[in-house]
């Protein structure tokens, strides 16, 4: 299976999260997941390049609940919304960003899906790096 | 133990671009460090030009943040652009809004220049910054067109100075912060040094 193959659209992570037990733990568990295998397309070029076109359709991802047919970086952590019903101030991740929510504009997640439909490979790696260790240290 | 509290800012108007690149490097290194880090990007904010006759300035929801956020913090990261020598107009705006939030604080420095060597806004950095009894970095790092391919970083000797100032900043901030904050509460007295002078200040 393709790197892009093992990243799961947000309903495929919010039903492995759920299958889980539906805890925190399990949410974090999924999104770390969810990183991993995004680590794994950015460093392949195939991969990279089949996931910005998709990431640069001009239609409404909505978390990309149709992934691969669109992508929406919220894909990640989908399960720690769904967890902790979208308080982003009892979020391990929301509160390491001042609260703010992974749509806010100035936050690793939402950067990180501006890097991918730019093209911005090696950006786009930096910023799944902060993930990463936001979700270590979550 | 409390992880230190990092704001990293940048002070350009335009989004993304070169700086961004620098910032993402800083953040992953202040992250990886164990900080916790916010941005306060100030081409995401509507920030006034700062008006010692405006009453209204200082409740505005955007000021009152970002002097919240900078009160909370126990270190920055501070980017820049270089603009005719010196640091962005929207850099000295945020320090403008700012001093006693950045008493007692530590910074590390980072800016991109169209050519230059970098100094002259860094040092402009490092004077606001000591200028408001702030603590700086004897170590920064500039990001020339040389070192970017586009906006992507290309020169691994940047990037290193870049993760070093991320890891140095969370390293060092809050043992100044709390040796700060431990002279201030000894007193005015000439033995507790610049902090005494911010003795009683909230």
């Amino acid at each position: 299976m393709s790197s892009t193959g093992k990243l799961r659209s947000a309903d495929a992570a919010v039903a492995a999260w759920s299958e889980r037990g539906g805890t925190l733990e399990d949410a974090l568990i999924v999104a770390s997941q969810q990183v991993e295998s995004l680590e794994a397309t950015l460093s392949s070029e195939r991969e990279w390049t089949r996931l910005v076109s998709i990431a640069r359709r001009t239609i409404d991802p909505w978390f990309a609940t149709d992934w691969p047919e669109t992508f929406d970086a919220l894909m990640l952590v989908l399960p720690l919304c769904r967890t902790l019903d979208w308080q982003c101030a009892q979020c391990p991740i929301g509160r390491q960003q001042d609260n703010r929510a992974c749509a806010h504009p100035e936050v690793p997640v939402t950067r990180l899906g501006t890097a991918i439909s730019r093209g911005e490979q090696r950006r786009a790696q930096t910023e799944l790096t902060v993930l990463r260790s936001m979700l270590r240290h979550a | 133990m409390k992880r230190p509290r990092i704001i990293i800012v940048l002070g350009s108007t335009a989004p993304g671009g070169r700086l961004a690149t620098l910032a993402s490097v800083a953040e992953a290194a202040a992250v990886e460090a164990g900080a916790e880090v916010t941005r306060c990007d100030l081409s995401q904010r509507s920030i006034p030009v700062m008006c010692t006759e405006d009453a209204e300035q200082p409740t505005l929801p955007a000021v009152a943040e970002l002097r919240r956020e900078a009160a909370e913090a126990d270190g920055f990261i501070l980017l820049t652009p270089e603009y005719h020598g010196n640091m962005s107009g929207a850099l000295k705006n945020w320090f403008d809004f700012l001093y006693l939030e950045l008493a007692g604080k530590f910074a590390g420095l980072i800016a991109t220049t169209g050519g230059g060597g970098g100094d002259m806004s860094i040092s402009s950095v490092k004077n606001s910054f000591n200028w408001c009894h702030g603590f700086t970095l004897p170590f920064h790092a500039v990001g020339k067109p040389d070192d970017f391919d586009g906006d992507t970083l290309v020169s691994e000797k940047v990037r290193d100075r870049v993760q070093r100032i991320g890891h140095d900043v969370v390293r060092y901030a809050p043992v100044i912060r709390a040796s700060f904050d431990a002279a201030k509460a000894a007193g005015p007295e000439c033995t507790s040094g610049v902090a005494g002078t911010h003795a009683g200040d909230p």
